[in-house]
């Protein structure tokens, strides 16, 4: 009789894992990846790195959540398929609160403490069947309330100047007038923002692809439509001071879980824009080596 | 200059851009560099292109761990062969016959459709070949640079009002006058052997020129518009070769070979009819052992062997050889070239 293989092998070592294989078990570590086990996986085939940038409660681990949801209920996100992932239990224990619904309990997302600070593996195959590895930052929001506060992103999370992809998650309930908070949000984005120019400018400027960076609206649902024109202007402003930052900066509304009835939407854009993954590479430009000789100089006309 | 753009080249698998990993890879290409010879060179710029050289990855991975414990990659992973690319750079990068060698096989493996994880490879082997070629074939100025005044200088003195010399003394005269001639002699030797490297420039020069001034094939008794196309470039490869003097081919032969072969430069060749239309006395094999740097003198002895039967195919691709490779006529003539000069390098002394 054949054995079956597992599908979660909760007591495998990271490190004997066999992970060259396009397809493979799904596998888990029993934790978040650390920065030892995120380098492990992404020496094998390299890695997209994505940092979810935002203070707490503005939704950055629902948005993970429910991209892991969605690749698990239907194997796909677009054209993009599920291809396995290494924190199946980490994802899995961020999800159960969510897929609970009772009575009038609605579904909620734990916070991320520090102590759970880490990566979130995805591997993906595109539609163009490239697979893409991803490694999805889920660091409490507290990280970055230090970085509002002043703090650098590169001395607060030293793994920043390695990112490939910035998702700077606003939270849509803040910015709707009627919670009186939209000029705090703006303020908070904006300074989260001007914290990746800052990295940005130590970054080099050739010789690697540049970072890109995303404004995701979360929580869009929650905005009411006839307060939208209201947002549209401070949203405007953070799209200015992001595209100095990256100048295809643009901004995607997400609604992860909406509770007013309408399906989920913006998932797919954000699964397509992190695994857009050729970004191009400037080639170092050596100088020519001219001969002392004319033989050595000679050109064919 | 490489292990600046080493951060760059390891973004894909680094997530701290200052960690000891990077020093340690760095640390280990300088080494290997300084001490690889041709076939273990040859081994780890396989290995940079996706192959699956055990030897190289043995000696990469232990040189590795010996300044990371942590360093537990397979030989497939992507790190892996990132090692070896950064190495490979290092050679390319050196200033010894290593750089000339690895360069050769870089070009080899990108002649054949395969690619690094670092693109720059490419550019660095071009540019390596042309500073190494430089250094053999440059103008210098030859002039004695021993201090002659000082040749003698071990000579004693006597004491003027001293008695005559003592047979002891005679001896240490001797002695002195001899050491001195000997650093005479070492200085024309060596002032010998930079005139005998610029005739030998000159004379490979000459020898060139002329040749492809004639517009003659020696071997084949006809000029080169007679000879048929499809083994014209490895004819005319594998005469240029024979002027050469040195262990990396001159800057100009991407110019010398296409003003010979004229309109028929940019016209595309199928590997497999240039290897067969190739009758045994237009080219004689070197010796050589069949391997993947050497596709065309690779496929050459093969079709021979199998008494080109088609079977011959089959057997090359033992080395990674697609006979079906469609190339111009011009880079596969710079390719036969290089392998002869790489086949004469990797000859033991």
């Amino acid at each position: 009789m054949t054995e079956v293989e597992s599908p979660v092998a909760e007591d495998a070592n990271l490190e004997s894992a066999d992970l060259n294989h396009d397809s493979y078990p799904v596998w888990s570590s029993d934790s978040e990846l650390g920065l030892e086990q995120a380098r492990h996986l992404s020496s094998e085939r390299g890695a997209t790195v994505a940092m979810f940038l935002g203070e707490v409660g503005v939704g950055k681990t629902t948005i993970l959540v429910e991209l892991w949801t969605d690749l698990l209920q239907y194997g796909s996100l677009g054209d993009a398929l599920f291809g396995g992932s290494c924190t199946t239990i980490p994802f899995e224990e961020r999800s159960f609160q969510s897929r609970i619904r009772a009575g009038s309990c609605a579904s909620y997302t734990l916070k991320t403490n520090e102590d759970d600070d880490g990566f979130l593996h995805l591997r993906i195959r595109r539609g163009d069947g490239r697979m893409v590895e991803l490694l999805l930052s889920d660091f409490a929001g507290e990280h970055f309330t230090r970085i509002r506060e002043g703090t650098e992103l590169a001395d607060e999370l030293e793994w920043a100047s390695r990112v490939d992809r910035f998702v700077v998650v606003i939270d849509g309930k803040a910015f709707n007038p009627s919670a009186g908070s939209m000029e705090n949000a703006l303020n908070r984005t904006s300074r989260l923002l001007a914290a990746l120019e800052r990295l940005q400018q130590t970054l080099p400027l050739v010789g690697r692809p540049r970072p890109r960076l995303l404004l995701l609206l979360a929580k869009d649902d929650s905005i009411a439509p006839e307060t939208r024109t209201g947002i549209e202007q401070a949203l405007d402003q953070l799209l200015v001071i992001g595209r100095r930052v990256d100048a295809g900066c643009e901004l995607l509304r997400v609604a992860a879980r909406p509770t007013n009835g309408v399906s989920a939407y913006g998932l797919v854009e954000l699964g397509e824009w992190l695994t857009d993954v050729d970004g191009a590479v400037t080639a170092t430009v050596l100088p020519s080596v001219v001969s002392s000789r004319a033989f050595g100089r000679f050109q064919n006309g | 200059m490489f292990e600046s753009l080493v951060p760059n080249w390891l973004h894909r698998v680094e997530l701290i851009p200052t960690s000891e990993r990077l020093a340690a890879i760095i640390d280990t290409a300088n080494e290997v560099a300084s001490t690889a010879n041709g076939q273990s060179a040859l081994g780890v710029v396989d290995l940079a292109f996706s192959g699956g050289s055990d030897a190289a990855f043995a000696l990469l991975s232990d040189a590795v761990r010996v300044r990371d414990a942590t360093f537990g990659c397979a030989k497939g992973d992507l790190e892996s062969r990132l090692v070896a690319a950064v190495t490979v750079a290092a050679m390319l990068e050196s200033n010894s016959d290593t750089a000339s060698n690895a360069a050769y096989a870089v070009l080899s493996e990108v002649w054949r459709g395969r690619k690094s994880e670092i693109e720059d490879l490419a550019g660095f082997a071009r540019e390596a070949l042309a500073r190494r070629s430089e250094a053999h074939r440059a103008r210098n100025v030859v002039a004695i640079t021993t201090d002659m005044a000082g040749a003698l200088k071990a000579v004693p003195t006597f004491d003027p009002d001293g008695g005559g010399a003592t047979h002891e003394e005679v001896n240490r005269v001797t002695a002195s006058v001899t050491k001195g001639l000997e650093t005479v002699k070492r200085s024309f030797d060596q002032i010998a052997a930079r005139v005998n490297t610029q005739l030998g420039a000159v004379d490979e020069e000459l020898d060139v020129l002329w040749w492809a001034f004639s517009n003659y094939s020696s071997t084949s008794r006809a000029s080169w518009e007679a000879v048929p196309a499809d083994p014209r470039p490895i004819v005319m490869a594998a005469e240029f070769f024979r002027h050469l003097r040195f262990p990396v081919e001159p800057q100009s032969v991407d110019s010398v070979l296409s003003r010979l072969l004229g309109t028929s430069a940019d016209q595309k060749i199928v590997l497999r009819d240039s290897i067969e239309a190739l009758t045994d006395d237009q080219f004689n094999l070197p010796s050589f052992e069949n391997q993947q740097a050497l596709p065309v003198l690779t496929s050459i002895r093969e079709c021979r062997e199998f008494d080109r039967k088609k079977a011959w195919i089959a057997s090359a691709a033992r080395w990674g050889v697609d006979a079906s490779q469609e190339t111009t006529a011009r880079a596969l003539a710079i390719q036969t070239l290089g392998e002869l000069v790489l086949a004469r390098n990797l000859l033991p002394l």
